[in-house]
This record gives C-alpha cells, sequence and structure tokens, in this order.
C-alpha cells in the first residue's frame, strides 16, 4: 500500500505546489514608473529633474563646448571661432565658416539635448495631467501639480521656440512618446511658432505659473514664470512673423513692472555670478555647487571646459592676467571690423568694456601678473610681463580680446571700479576646474528690444520708449529720435552680441526681405572669412621697432579654408541618424540618403 | 577561529589509519590462469578477493595464487576485458577465460533526468569516465576535459585557483555569459572547479539541442554533466592518491641587457642612450662584472611545489553504497613567495539505501573551504605586465640608498627625517630595496607590484542533494529530488601608503571587506517509465518538474583616505577599527531569482534498430530577468537514429568482424540562454534622487529629481539556439576501431543590443532582442584499441571545427567596437559584426616596408591617410579548430599515457611594447629591419617607437594562436600484487608526470593557450596573462 500512496502524496505535492507566485520579486531600491507622480513630493521631484536636465543637457558640457552656445553664435558674422591656428577648434570652425553636414557632432548633441528636455518636461506633463496618449488621469493631481504642470508647458514651449527657430520644422511634442511611436514632424515652422504661443497662453491664463514678486525677486528667475511665458511668446510670434501678438505679450511683460535693465556700470553682472538673478533677468537655470553631490555630477553641471573655452589663452601671454581663473584655448574672438565699429559706436561705454577690451586696456589697464600694476605707462610700456608673448600671435583676435562670457577669477577692476564682486569660479570644492556662472536663457534688454521691433509702424512711442531705454542704459551716448528697422537691428547686436540671438535674428529678417545674407557673410568686407586677422606684439617679436621696448600690437591676416554661405545654412539640417529613424525632411537644400535634395522650401 | 592549516594533516593521517583493516579470517590458497579468448596467458590482470583486502597479479603465464575462503568470489579485472566475478565454490584451482570488452556502445551514459544506453542516443552526448581523468595534474574537473572530447574548448589561466571555462560548439554570443550549464549529481552549480577529478565517476557533455532540450532556457550552451563517485558493492576499498608537482616558467622571450640596449638605441639613438648609462648605470655586487643584466623573470618567477591528496573509502552491497573522500589542494604559484597560492579541501560524502525494493533515498554532499591569494596580470599595470616591461639595465635591488631613483631617495630622506607626508613603505626583503628603473616612467618592480596590497579571498562552499527513488511498478521510477548550496566567501584588501616611483604609489590607506553569502535550493520531480512491448517496441517516458531558487546577501564595506584606522599594526588592519570620523562606503541588499520548469520526454526504439526521442521544456523565470507577460518559454526537440548494423540484411551482407557496429542520428532542437537577462532589463523604474536642483539662487542645498532610468522594453527575452545536428557512430575490426562523426548547425537568435531609437523617446537608445551568430562545424573522433599479447594500448585522437560568423545584428544595431587594451594606447579594437566572427579583431593591414624603409599599410578608403577608417578584421580572436590525441599503453605493470590538445585559426596581438626604456618581445629585434639585418620584414624600432603608430595594431605585428601541448606524458608502474600484499596493499602503483611541458607554437610572447582565448571581448589581445606552467609530477595510487 505504502509504494502506492507515497507516489500518490508526492504527485498532490507537486501538483498543488503553486510556485509562479514566487516568481514576483519586487525591484529593490526603485519605484516602478506605474506607481510613481502621485504626491506633491512626487511632482516636486519631477520638477526639479526637468530643471535639472536642462541644466545638465541644454545649458551644459558637452566635451569643451555647449552645443547651442557654439552653433548660435559661431554662426553668426560677429564672432569668429579662434583658437590657436585654423586647425584648431574645428568643431566651433565648421559654424564660422559654414561648412558642417547632418554627420556633425554638435548638431547631433545639440539636437538630443533639446528633445531630451522636451521629454523631461512631458514627463511632467502626461504623468500630472490628461495630456497623454490615452486622456488617461493622473495619478494624484493638487494646486502644486497643476503649478508643476505649467512650469513645464512653458519650458517645453520654450524649447520648442528654439528647435522651429534651429531646424524650421521639427516635431511638436506636445505629450511623452510611447516606446513604440515615431515623433511626427511639424508641418511648417509657423504652425509650431504658433502652437508655442498657444501654450505660453494657456500657461498664462491657467493661474498656476509663479509670477516674479517684484524686481528684487531673484527666485524667480530661476524657474518658469509668468514673465518668462511672456517672454517665449512675444519672441515666438516675432518669429512667426506676428508683430501684433507680440506686443501683446511683450507689452505685458514690461508693463508688469517687474523686471528692470541694471544700471549702465553693473550691465557686466549679468554675465557674471555678480549678477544672478539681477532685475534684468527673466530666466537663467539656476547653478550652485551641491557639496552632496558628488564631483563629477558638480563638473557636468557646471559648463568647466566651457569656461576653459572662453579663457583666453594665456599660455601665449606673457603672464596670467588677474582675471583669467585658468589657462584658456581663445574659443571666442569678437570679429575685428565689428569690434571697431562698436568702438566707433559705443566709445567708453561700459557695455563695450563688458564685452571686450582695446588694445590699451589690455595691456595697460588690465592687471597682469606683474609688480608694475600701479607704474607709470611708461614703465608699464615696457614690462615684460604684458603683452603677448608667442612670435606666432594668437589667431583669429585683431587687437580686441573678448571676456564677456570669460570665468573670472576675481572682477577686474576696470569693470568693478574697485566694488567688491564675487568671482565666478569661487567654488568650494574644484577651484578653476569650474565655473558657478549661471546659464541666461532670456534678460529684460532682449525683451525691449524685441517690443521695439514689433512696434515698428504700428506703437511708434511704445516702440521708441523701450528701445531709448536700452540705448540710455548702454552709456554709448547714441539715443534715437525715431523708430527704424536699422536702429533697432544695430542696438540689438551691440547690447545682445555673442547671447545666441544675432544669428537667428538675421535667418528672420532674412525671410522677411529685411536683410541680404549672402551680402552679410559673402561680400560684406571682402567675405568675413577673407580676412582673419592674427594680433602680434612688437615688443616680443625680433625685428619689429618695439622688439624690447614697447609694446604695439600689429596685426596680419590669413584667408579661411571656407567661407560661402549659402541659403541652405539657414537651418540646420536633422541629425544624420535622428532623420534616419524618424523619416524627418530637411529644407532648404540639405541632402537626402539618395543625394537628391529634401523639399527646396517650407 | 582554529588554524585549519596546523591540523588538517594530522587529520587525514588519523583518517587513513582508521581505515586500515584490522585483519582476515583464516584462509585458504586459491590458483588459477587467465587466458584470454585465443587461449594466450594474460599477464598482469588484476585477481581481487571480494570482501577482504587480499589481491593478486597474474604472472608472465596468467597464473595467480590468492589466499581466499572457499565461499569467496574472486574477481579479474584487465584494461580492455570484461571484468569477470568468479565463485571460488570450493574450487582450488581455476582457469578463467576474459572476454574483450567489445561493449562501451553499452555503457550507460547520463543524460538529464535519466540515463541512457550510449547506443541509443540520437543526440551527441560526449562521454568522459573516471580512468580517462583520473590521473591528471589538474585539481579542476572542467580542466580535465581538455583535449579529451570533440565539440568541446576548455579555457584556462595559468595562475592558481583561477578556475577553467568551457566552451562547448564555439562561441554563441556577443555577451560573455556563454558557459554551460554544469550539473552535478542533479544539481546546478556554477562552477566544477571545486570537483577534484579523483572524485569523478563520469562527465557528460550535452552538445547538441535535442539532448540538452530537456534543460531549456540555461542549455543553450551546452550541458556538463557530472557524476561523482559511489561505492561498489561486495567490498570496502580505500584509496590514496598523492602527488608532488614541480612547477615552471615555460618560456623566456624576452631582451637581455645587449639586446634591450640594441633596441633602444634603434629606437632613441645611441647618444641618449649613452647618456643615460652615463647618468643611470653604475655597477653592482649582485652581477656578473658588476654589469647589471636583469633577466626580470627570474628575478620574478621560481619553481615551487604543489602537492594534492585524496583519500577515498568506498563500499557497498545489495542495500546500497557509500562513497567518502577527502581531498587537499595546495598550489604556491610560480611567483616567488606566497602571494599567489590556492589551497582547497573536499569532503566528499555520496550514500544511497535502498529501504525497500521499491524504495531507494540517497544523498550526495560536498564540502569545501578553499583560500586564494593573487598577483595582478594581464592588464594595465599589473605585476606581470611590469615584468615583462621593466628594463633589464636595473637591477631586482638597491643595497644602498645612494643607488636608489631621485623619486624614492627623496621619500627615503623625508621619512628618515621625519618629515615624509606620509608613513610610506619601501618594499624591499633581506637582500635589499627593490629596486624600481630610472630609466622610463615605469611604475615599478614587479616584486614591489605583488607587496603593494595585502588580499585574501577565500570561503566555503557546501553542496549536496537528498533524493528517493520510487519504484511501484516495474519500469516505473519516481525520483524526488532537493539539491542545495551554500556559499559563504569573504574578500579582505589592505592597502599602506607606499612609493615605488612617481607613477606606482598610494598616498593614502584603504581597506575593504566584502561578504558574500548565498544559498540556493532546486526541488526536482520527475517520473521515468520504460516498457518493452510485443519485445520490439521499447519506449520510454520521463515528465517531470523543477523549482529553483537562488538568493544571495552581500556587504560591502571600503574606506579610504590619510588616516583611517585606530592603529596600523597588523592585529588592527579590519574594518572594526576604523577611526569614527573615516569615510566609509557601504553597501548590502539580498537578492533572489527563481524559476519554474515542466519537462517531458519520450524515448521510443523499435528493435534497437530505429530510435526516436522528443523533449519538450517550458520555463519561466522571476521578474528581476523578464516581464510577467513575457515569463514562459517553450523548448522542444526531436532526434532519430537508425543503427544499420541491426538490420538484417546488413548483418548477412557485412561480417561484424569488418564493421562491427554502424548507426545514423539526426536531431533538431531548441534552447535558451537566459543568464544574459538580469537585474530587471525590461523595466523602466524610477531612478529616485538621480539628478537635483536649487530653485533658490542665493541657497545652498537641493531639491532631488526623479526619473525613470530607461526606456523599457517588456518584450525582452533570453538568447534563442536553435541546433541541428547530424551523426554517424561506427566501429570496425571487432570493434578494435572507432569512428564517430557529428555535424553541427547551431544558430544564436535575439542575442541583446543597444540600439538607437528616435531621442524624441527621451533615451537615445534601448535593448532590444535580435541578430544570429552561427556556430557550424565537424567533429570527428577516431579510435584504436588493441593487445599484442601482454602490450595493450589504444590511439585516439578528435578533431573539431568550428566556423563562427555573426550572420546578422538586431535591426538598427551597428557593430560594437570594444576597446580593452586603449590605455596601452594600441589603436586595435575587437569587434562584433556583421559577416564575421564574434568578436574579431579589427586592425590594420600591414603591406611591409618601401624602399625607404618606412611601413605601409592598407589604405582601404583611399583617402592617402591611415586611420580609423582602414581599419579591417584581421583574425579571428576563437579558434576555428581544436583537436586532442590520447595514447594509452601498458606492458607488464607499467603503463604509460600521453594526452595532447591542440587548436589553432584564432590569432594573438600582443599590447605589451609601450615608449621609453621598456623591455619586450625579443622578436622585435630580431625582426627589425636594420642595417645589421637588412632582411627584416618590421619596420626599424625609429619608426615605430609609439605603440599608437598603426604597426602595433596591425597585421605586422599579429601571431598565429595555433599550437599543441602534450598536455601530459605519464609512466606509471605498479608493483606486484604478490609484494605489495605483504602490506596488505592490493594495488600500488607509482607514476611520473610531466605535464604541459612540451609545446610546439609559432607565438613569439609567454603562453599562446592563455593569452588568447581566456577573455571576452578582449580576446586575441595578450597584455600580459599568468602563462600556463610547465610541471614535473611524482604521484602515488595506493588501494587497500
Amino acid at each position: 500500500m505504502k509504494k502506492i500512496f507515497y507516489p500518490i502524496l508526492l504527485v498532490f505535492a507537486v501538483g498543488f505546489a503553486s510556485c509562479e507566485d514566487n516568481l514576483d520579486i519586487a525591484q529593490k531600491g526603485t519605484v516602478s514608473t506605474e506607481n510613481y507622480y502621485a504626491t506633491d513630493a512626487d511632482a516636486e521631484s519631477a520638477l526639479a529633474d526637468m530643471y535639472a536636465d536642462f541644466v545638465q543637457n541644454v545649458a551644459g558640457t558637452q566635451g569643451i563646448d555647449n552645443p547651442e552656445q557654439v552653433i548660435l553664435n559661431y554662426s553668426a558674422d560677429d564672432i569668429l571661432s579662434a583658437g590657436g591656428n585654423k586647425s584648431d577648434h574645428l568643431d566651433f570652425r565648421v559654424y564660422d565658416e559654414f561648412r558642417y553636414n547632418e554627420s556633425n557632432p554638435v548638431l547631433k548633441e545639440c539636437y538630443n539635448r533639446y528633445v531630451g528636455s522636451i521629454y523631461h518636461a512631458n514627463l511632467v506633463i502626461s504623468n500630472l495631467s490628461t495630456e497623454n496618449r490615452n486622456g488617461k488621469e493622473p495619478n494624484f493631481t493638487s494646486a502644486y501639480s497643476k503649478q508643476c504642470v505649467e512650469e513645464a508647458r512653458v519650458m517645453r514651449a520654450y524649447l520648442h521656440m528654439m528647435m522651429a527657430a534651429i531646424w524650421n520644422r521639427p516635431a511638436i511634442l506636445d505629450r511623452l512618446l510611447e516606446p513604440d511611436e515615431m515623433p511626427v514632424q511639424a508641418e511648417s515652422q509657423e504652425q509650431i511658432f504658433k502652437w508655442v504661443v498657444s501654450e505660453c497662453d494657456k500657461a498664462i491664463n491657467s493661474g498656476s505659473l509663479p509670477k516674479r514678486n517684484g524686481t528684487g525677486d531673484k527666485n524667480s528667475t530661476a524657474r518658469m514664470t509668468v514673465g518668462f511665458a511672456q517672454f517665449v511668446a512675444g519672441k515666438a510670434a516675432m518669429f512667426a512673423n506676428d508683430p501684433a501678438t507680440a506686443r501683446k505679450y511683450l507689452g505685458d511683460l514690461i508693463n508688469s513692472g517687474n523686471y528692470k535693465l541694471v544700471a549702465s556700470d553693473e550691465y557686466w553682472t549679468n554675465f557674471h555670478v555678480a549678477g544672478d538673478g539681477n532685475s534684468e533677468k527673466i530666466f537663467e537655470p539656476n547653478f550652485i555647487y551641491d557639496n552632496t553631490a558628488s564631483f563629477w555630477d558638480n563638473v557636468w553641471r557646471s559648463r568647466w571646459m566651457v569656461a576653459d573655452v572662453f579663457c583666453w589663452r594665456t599660455d601665449a601671454l606673457a603672464s596670467m592676467p588677474a582675471v583669467c581663473p585658468a589657462a584658456g584655448w581663445n574659443g571666442g574672438a569678437v570679429q575685428e571690423d565689428f569690434a571697431k565699429k562698436f568702438v566707433e559706436h559705443d566709445g567708453n561705454s561700459p557695455r563695450r568694456r563688458a564685452c571686450f577690451l582695446t588694445e590699451d586696456e589690455f595691456l595697460y589697464e588690465m592687471e597682469w601678473n606683474s609688480d608694475k600694476n600701479d607704474a607709470s605707462l611708461a614703465e608699464k610700456k615696457s614690462d615684460p610681463n604684458r603683452g603677448i608673448k608667442v612670435s606666432a600671435g594668437i589667431y583669429s583676435h585683431g587687437p580686441y580680446f573678448e571676456w564677456k562670457h570669460m570665468a573670472y577669477a576675481k572682477v577686474p577692476k576696470i569693470l568693478s571700479g574697485g566694488k567688491d564682486y564675487p568671482g565666478d569660479n569661487v567654488s568650494e570644492i574644484m577651484g578653476g576646474a569650474s565655473t558657478q556662472k549661471n546659464f541666461m536663457v532670456a534678460r529684460y534688454a532682449e525683451a525691449l528690444l524685441l517690443y521695439a521691433e514689433a512696434c515698428i509702424g504700428a506703437d511708434e512711442a511704445n516702440g521708441l520708449k523701450a528701445l531709448n531705454e536700452v540705448q540710455e542704459r548702454s552709456g554709448s551716448g547714441k539715443i534715437s529720435k525715431s523708430l527704424t528697422f536699422e536702429d533697432v537691428m544695430e542696438e540689438k547686436q551691440y547690447e545682445m552680441w555673442f547671447e545666441n540671438c544675432r544669428f537667428l535674428d538675421l535667418v528672420r529678417w532674412a525671410k522677411q526681405g529685411k536683410v541680404n545674407l549672402d551680402e552679410i557673410f559673402n561680400k560684406r568686407y571682402g567675405g568675413i572669412h577673407k580676412h582673419i586677422p592674427t594680433v602680434y606684439d612688437e615688443f616680443f617679436i625680433e625685428g619689429k621697432p618695439g622688439f624690447g621696448k614697447e609694446h604695439k600690437l600689429f596685426t596680419d591676416y590669413s584667408v579661411a579654408d571656407h567661407n560661402d554661405f549659402s541659403d541652405k545654412y539657414m537651418y540646420l539640417p536633422f541629425p544624420l541618424d535622428c532623420r534616419l529613424a524618424n523619416h524627418f525632411k530637411n529644407v532648404l537644400g540639405w541632402e537626402g540618403l539618395n543625394g537628391a535634395s529634401e523639399e527646396a522650401a517650407e | 577561529m582554529c588554524n585549519f592549516k596546523f591540523v588538517q594533516k594530522p587529520l587525514m593521517a588519523l583518517f587513513l589509519l582508521c581505515l586500515f583493516p584490522l585483519g582476515a579470517l583464516a584462509q585458504s590458497v586459491i590458483k588459477g590462469t587467465v587466458n584470454d579468448e585465443a587461449g594466450g596467458p594474460i599477464i598482469g590482470a588484476t585477481v581481487k578477493v571480494q570482501g577482504s583486502q587480499k589481491g593478486a597479479i597474474t604472472d608472465l603465464d596468467g597464473k595467480f595464487s590468492v589466499e581466499a575462503a572457499s565461499n569467496a568470489t574472486i574477481t579479474i579485472s584487465y584494461v580492455g576485458y570484461i571484468t569477470q566475478n568468479i565463485k571460488v565454490a570450493g574450487k582450488s584451482n581455476l582457469t578463467i577465460v576474459l572476454k574483450e570488452d567489445n561493449t562501451t556502445l553499452n555503457d550507460v551514459v547520463v543524460i538529464g533526468y535519466g540515463v541512457q544506453r550510449k547506443s541509443d542516443l540520437t543526440g551527441s552526448v560526449a562521454s568522459v569516465k573516471a580512468d580517462d581523468i583520473k590521473n591528471l595534474s589538474t585539481a579542476d574537473a572542467a580542466a580535465a576535459l581538455q583535449g579529451k572530447v570533440s565539440g568541446v574548448n576548455v579555457l584556462t589561466n595559468g595562475s592558481p585557483g583561477s578556475g577553467a571555462d568551457i566552451r562547448v560548439r564555439g562561441y554563441s554570443s556577443n555577451s560573455e555569459n556563454i558557459s554551460p550549464l554544469y550539473i552535478v549529481d542533479g544539481l546546478q552549480v556554477k562552477s566544477i572547479q571545486y570537483l577534484d577529478p579523483q572524485l569523478i565517476e563520469s562527465i557528460e557533455i550535452l552538445k547538441d539541442a535535442a539532448s540538452a532540450a530537456i534543460y531549456g532556457a540555461e542549455a543553450g550552451n551546452g550541458v556538463v554533466l557530472v557524476t561523482t563517485k559511489k561505492g561498489d558493492e561486495g567490498r570496502v576499498s580505500v584509496n590514496y592518491t598523492g602527488r608532488a608537482t614541480l612547477q615552471n616558467f615555460t618560456r623566456r622571450p624576452l631582451m637581455n641587457r645587449k639586446d634591450f640596449l640594441k633596441y633602444i638605441a634603434y629606437e632613441y639613438g645611441q647618444d641618449d642612450v649613452d647618456k643615460r648609462l652615463k647618468d643611470f648605470d653604475y655597477s653592482h655586487p649582485y652581477y656578473d662584472g658588476g654589469v647589471i643584466d636583469q633577466d626580470w623573470i627570474s628575478a620574478y618567477i621560481e619553481p615551487t611545489w604543489s602537492q594534492q591528496h585524496t583519500v577515498s573509502v568506498s563500499g557497498g552491497n545489495t542495500k546500497g553504497h557509500f562513497f567518502t573522500s577527502l581531498n587537499y589542494v595546495h598550489q604556491n604559484g610560480v611567483v616567488k613567495g606566497d602571494k599567489d597560492v590556492y589551497k582547497r579541501i573536499t569532503g566528499q560524502v555520496n550514500a544511497d539505501y535502498n529501504i525497500y525494493k521499491w524504495l531507494q533515498v540517497g544523498s550526495n554532499n560536498s564540502i569545501e573551504k578553499w583560500d586564494t591569494k593573487s598577483v595582478s596580470q594581464r592588464g594595465y599595470s599589473s605585476s606581470f605586465e611590469q615584468m615583462i616591461q621593466i628594463d633589464p639595465l636595473t637591477p631586482v635591488y638597491w643595497t644602498t640608498p645612494d643607488e636608489m631613483s631621485l623619486s624614492v631617495r627623496t621619500v627615503y630622506d623625508a621619512l628618515q627625517n621625519g618629515t615624509a607626508d606620509q608613513n610610506y613603505r619601501l618594499f624591499r626583503d633581506e637582500k635589499g630595496w627593490f629596486a624600481n628603473t630610472k630609466y622610463s616612467d615605469m611604475e615599478g618592480s614587479p616584486l614591489a607590484k605583488r607587496d603593494a596590497t595585502d588580499g585574501t579571498n577565500g570561503g566555503w562552499n557546501i553542496n549536496g542533494t537528498l533524493f528517493a527513488n520510487l519504484m511501484p511498478i516495474k519500469g516505473l521510477t519516481i525520483t524526488s529530488r532537493l539539491g542545495y548550496r551554500i556559499n559563504y566567501n569573504v574578500e579582505h584588501s589592505y592597502t599602506a601608503p607606499f612609493w615605488i616611483g612617481d607613477r606606482g604609489n598610494q598616498t593614502t590607506y584603504s581597506i575593504s571587506t566584502n561578504t558574500y553569502t548565498g544559498w540556493y535550493y532546486q526541488w526536482e520531480n520527475f517520473a521515468n517509465y520504460n516498457i518493452t512491448l510485443a519485445k520490439k517496441h521499447n519506449i520510454g517516458a520521463m515528465i517531470g518538474m523543477s523549482y529553483r531558487e537562488s538568493n544571495s546577501d552581500d556587504s560591502r564595506i571600503s574606506s579610504s583616505g590619510a588616516d583611517i584606522l585606530q592603529s596600523y599594526e597588523p592585529n588592527f588592519r579590519y574594518i572594526s577599527y576604523l577611526k569614527d570620523d573615516a569615510p566609509k562606503t557601504v553597501s548590502n541588499a539580498p537578492s533572489k531569482s527563481a524559476s519554474v520548469a515542466y519537462f517531458g520526454r519520450l524515448t521510443y526504439n523499435y528493435d534497437s534498430r530505429y530510435f526516436f526521442q522528443f523533449n519538450i521544456r517550458r520555463d519561466a523565470y522571476d521578474s528581476s530577468k523578464l516581464s510577467k507577460a513575457n515569463r514562459w518559454g517553450t523548448f522542444p526537440s526531436v532526434s532519430a537514429g537508425w543503427t544499420i548494423s541491426n538490420e538484417k540484411f546488413f548483418a548477412e551482407a557485412v561480417s561484424t568482424d569488418v564493421v562491427s557496429f554502424l548507426k545514423l542520428r539526426a536531431s533538431w532542437g531548441t534552447n535558451g540562454n537566459i543568464s544574459v537577462l538580469r537585474n530587471y532589463p525590461y523595466t523602466a523604474a524610477i531612478a529616485k534622487g538621480s539628478s537635483w536642483y536649487q530653485y533658490n539662487v542665493d541657497q545652498i542645498g537641493s531639491v532631488y529629481g526623479s526619473h525613470p532610468d530607461k526606456l523599457a522594453n517588456p518584450s525582452l527575452t533570453w538568447e534563442t539556439l536553435k541546433q541541428v545536428d547530424l551523426g554517424l557512430d561506427a566501429r570496425f575490426l571487432s570493434n578494435r576501431l572507432s569512428f564517430t562523426a557529428a555535424y553541427y548547425d547551431k544558430r544564436t537568435k535575439d542575442l541583446l543590443f543597444s540600439v538607437s531609437v528616435p531621442s524624441e523617446l527621451g533615451f537615445t537608445s534601448v535593448v532590444t532582442n535580435g541578430g544570429t551568430v552561427l556556430n557550424r562545424g565537424l567533429e570527428l573522433e577516431l579510435g584504436w584499441r588493441d593487445r599484442i599479447n601482454d602490450f595493450t594500448y589504444s590511439i585516439s585522437g578528435n578533431l573539431t571545427t568550428i566556423k563562427n560568423k555573426v550572420l546578422s545584428l538586431a535591426e538598427g544595431a551597428t557593430p560594437t567596437y570594444k576597446t580593452d587594451a586603449s590605455s596601452t594606447n594600441y589603436k586595435i579594437r575587437t569587434a562584433f559584426e556583421e559577416g564575421h566572427s564574434i568578436w574579431y579583431l579589427n586592425g590594420f593591414v600591414y603591406e611591409g616596408l618601401d624602399a625607404d624603409g618606412n611601413p605601409k599599410y592598407k589604405d582601404l578608403n583611399g583617402d592617402g591617410e591611415i586611420g580609423t577608417d582602414d581599419m579591417t578584421d584581421i583574425g579571428r580572436t576563437t579558434p576555428s579548430f581544436t583537436y586532442g590525441i590520447n595514447i594509452t599503453a601498458a606492458w607488464k605493470g607499467f603503463d604509460l599515457m600521453i594526452n595532447g590538445y591542440g587548436q589553432g585559426g584564432n590569432k594573438i596581438l600582443p599590447v605589451l611594447h609601450r615608449t621609453g626604456y621598456k623591455n619586450g618581445l625579443k622578436y622585435y629585434l630580431d625582426e627589425a629591419r636594420t642595417p645589421e639585418n637588412p632582411g627584416g620584414s618590421i619596420p626599424h624600432p625609429e619608426k615605430i617607437y609609439s605603440p599608437d603608430e598603426p604597426f602595433w595594431s596591425s597585421t605586422g605585428n599579429l601571431f598565429s594562436g595555433n599550437f599543441f601541448r602534450i598536455k601530459q606524458l605519464q609512466l606509471g608502474y605498479t608493483i606486484p600484487a604478490n609484494i605489495t600484499k605483504k602490506a596488505a596493499i592490493s594495488n600500488l602503483r607509482l607514476y611520473v608526470s610531466l605535464d604541459d611541458f612540451f609545446t610546439i607554437t609559432s607565438y613569439p610572447g609567454l603562453d599562446p593557450e592563455t593569452a588568447s582565448t581566456n577573455n571576452f571581448s578582449g580576446a586575441g589581445l595578450d597584455w600580459g596573462s599568468y602563462p600556463t606552467m610547465k610541471k614535473l609530477i611524482l604521484g602515488v595510487n595506493v588501494t587497500f
């Protein structure tokens, strides 16, 4: 009996042993995506993630550059990529010289960073509202979660505006994509800009979006506010050639009284730690060292090597200027002819001095690592510890020295007037390896100039008032008597030089028939790349009259390898693998897979 | 804790003594003659009396005499003949005729959840028996398989305690998880390194998918089934095996002083060499004539002895069997000192008992205690790399501080003056300080590298099974088997600040302790039913289930800093004595994984002529590997065989003396490789606190951000392997000649790839399944065995060919490149790319030298420059063929065993050349085209001094990985029983063996075997691996 009983028992034991439940093993140290986004704390964390992603990616370092800064500034007609020689900083130079293509890594990074940041904004929106694929109800809503959604909405709108301006018609990513979903290209650039305006409008009117509480409210500049939404809506409307709409939002921004230009002699603080959250800032993601975060976490957020790029190539100099935090690579040079024009226009204005130094300022007014800083001019002229030491000179530079974006080790007296301000790389953990400078996205001066432009031919008085406000603050002495496009365009080039505006404005104006890009890039000065300056110091060049006696800068010229702007460079091509994956179409003559040109125009 | 080292030897002796027989009953003398079937005497046959220690060996006339009771049973055995048991039954003179053993095909082989006669197999199962591996010098069961069977490639490393790994029928995946499934007595284990070959009854390797399919999702890379010994019925046998091994380095391929001076003069000019010699070369008392000409291999390596002892006791009767064994291994590697050591003691207890005729219970258990210490090898700044690269101008010792390099002298002086910023150790022994080179920026002496860190690693493994076999009706066996493993392992590491040189130093203390605890159990229930209907229909069925669960709970703690311990005396070098403010890194989280499977098998054969088999397994894995919706998989297989020689028409037409056996077989099946999936790869979870942001401009302190950690892919699944196997088994000339051929075609699909996705999805890539890898080849085994009077011998050989090719990548995937040796500045990469063998070497094609002696390379993209785009497939990293040769011979108590293993088709690229005054392979001097050697094939050293020159990563620096090695050459002598029986010893065999002594290769580096394939994506790159040692072994086998 037993020999029958035991097998039966065994069969039952096996049959009833339901093992499959044991296969459900919870993952440790994580929360499932489905169960998250369920409290105010989760919402706050998702929003912090959105800003953190923006800091790390759109505003962060890729190798030695920030992709957005490289593309938008080096493509402009008033900046050269500089560097040690013409093969240095090739990643920058291809934008100077319009010889990039869809395989360019900076272009790909820039694209991926924008769409990545949009994804992080969409994590907030799609998980905390019904704006997702199936209109699914969120796990949780509250007044705070609504605020988070509206902040994310404005962030997303801003990013779309930038992408539309750069790529003409990327996709409108208005919710999280599912893994099996492909992005769909927008119908037109205008469609995107109009969508941006409507999104900003929705956020402004939601009542949930934070507002700046007066010009002294610093903290609101570190997040999305009604003011920034108005700025984005106004700028997007200008890009959609809809000045009436632009006037509305920018007018509201101006009339809010929450923003004000800083004083003329503090113009420079806009680009340095001293000006963090000042009255002029509309949005700049905040960056402060977090000592609890890892060394590298801090590094990747802090545009460490971007700071090196924007510092002078001090190994070419006779000694270390006091302003320089470290030996740099001379990454950005003010285009010589523009610099001359700027000096003629602004003279010794605080605005011009905040942007670049002239020969005398560089050699004698600035502090060098020399015991002659307090000596007479004559002694400084023969001081071997200042000037350009290398016989090869400094490539791409005329006798003008950009420092608008340099991370100051010590704020130069020439700007501070001896007042105490914090330096840009005064960090608690990394010394000169990094910078605490914020990444400025929008300031009031740009809003005023956009508004002035929007008022041309419509509201002359208010437009002129806005233009004059910028002119008065600049210290240049020029005050326009009437509102003309030329005056607005010129003022904007000086005021917003090296601030991501110029190239996109030129393209926008060219589309509206207001400027001729061929003239600007290919013909003016005989083509800006037909005479690349290199600046030398006679003091260090044997055979020169000043050799060993007196500093005197001189310039000679060389020709860049490329200098042909054509209309296709008005918009960037989509990155190659993105185009292949998404089947997006480029505009304006970028070649497709089979060599055939895709869509002749939008 | 008690110091085991002190007690283990006395324990062993005690154990041995206990097992000596206490005496014997009065006996009478039985005489006899042993003949073969032809009537000739069999000389040297073993005669044993069951149940006693008595025994004898037949003499030149085949005669023997032995004391035995009149009702005793005696056993007569001889190699190549069927063992016979003869009842004495009162006779005093016996004539015994031994029949030749032609029945190897009727051996039973172990297959999953059952056994099968070898002649009934329809798949490719390689079987290795105890006799084939019993006297090997290795202590690792996996290593014992090398060269023994076709289709099995064994990867080894020379370092003591580094376990061998196995590849069955090629290299199947872009992942490194391509080891076979290891099963010991039904228990799944991670490795079989713990098993001494002495303990093993048989090893079966299930090579084809049909055979392995019963193990489903884990059997894609083959299954290695190990059966440990159990006692034989009728007698208690006590066996001791001991061996002492003297091991030494095989090759010395580096430059000496003269060669080296010539080479660097070529590289950097005679002026530079003269200047440096003037600056740094000095007379040293330890060298001939004071001229330093240091052979750094001799400085770092010395011959060492290792020992291994096994005592086993086994026995049994009709009720049950037992086998117990104690095995002790102590290997001290060839690096000077005791820094590379492997110690292991393993106890094995196997027993079974028949409670009723229908109920058998049993248990197999092993307890292992192991300890290893190892030196760094194969890699940047490893001690072996330093040994190869340090120049021969540097002495081993500085005997006075005046001889020290400036860097070390500065630290030495600071230490003397008490002004050093740390309590740096300057490594030394009684002869002096370990010298570092003054000629280059080497990290330093390999001896100092050896001593820089004190580390130990050791633990316990307890493995076992408990089983019950129920046999309620004839033909039906129901088995319930519980298997378990308990693993415990602790690693300690301690490094104090030291100074070897400017590049080789540590300014802080560091200490770490890692504790690994694991326990695993499996419960398997299965029933086998066999029935024969109408005498010709043989039907077998098996059905079963398995549940497996694995748990681990690991803890790690480490600290490093300028001052971390309360004291630095040896008894304070533990985590417990960290200062309160020492920075600590700690981690602990238990983990668990589980799986469930149901499986079944149906076998049918008609009249032993037509064979058919069907297997199926359904596997499910836990949520750490697969999504719930996707956790189940089904793995079917079919196979069939036709034994032509059993057909009447064949038997009538062909004599069995000519063709004794002939069978064709074919199989198809599908398996999986689950080991590529771990840690919830299919799901996206929220990575909490992975980013941070400050909302307030003037405030320090952050809000933490959280977001999904990756793009989910719920459909992610295991790798699937499909295999077709065709085979032929034949025996000719009265079974003397055997031949087996098999063709296999194994395709791995659904490999894991990271594939780019539109970045609009929030991530730039997702892990997905796809692609196909092909392994295809032939396996041939040919054996001959015969006897000429009292001389018996056998010769067998096997050959495996492996065509390996990546047929496709996953949709959207691009070739993967790995630059394992990037820190050497070599440009060489390994690549996983469609149309090539897996992880092939991607380098430049060297086209010799032009008239000016400049190297030429193939400009593949025609751009006039040599760059990354000109790198191409320059060779396989895995062998395209492997082969083994096994020879045995016996004559009058003498026996000879020769085992050889070879492989080829793979390439090796050494990545050992460096810029500066560093040593390297003498080959580069001998082959350089110089004024003295105008016919040299490689560039003048001056032209390629930098390792980033394409030459070093080109076919110019590429070598054949082909080698043939005599793994074992063993000569034994069994002392005649009539002598040994006086000491109550039934069998005493002494032997001497030369293992890994002879190698045929053209490779100029240390060792072609360990240099190449024992690595994943860095295979083919020789970066200074611990080579295979050559060994002289003295051994003894005693049976009481």
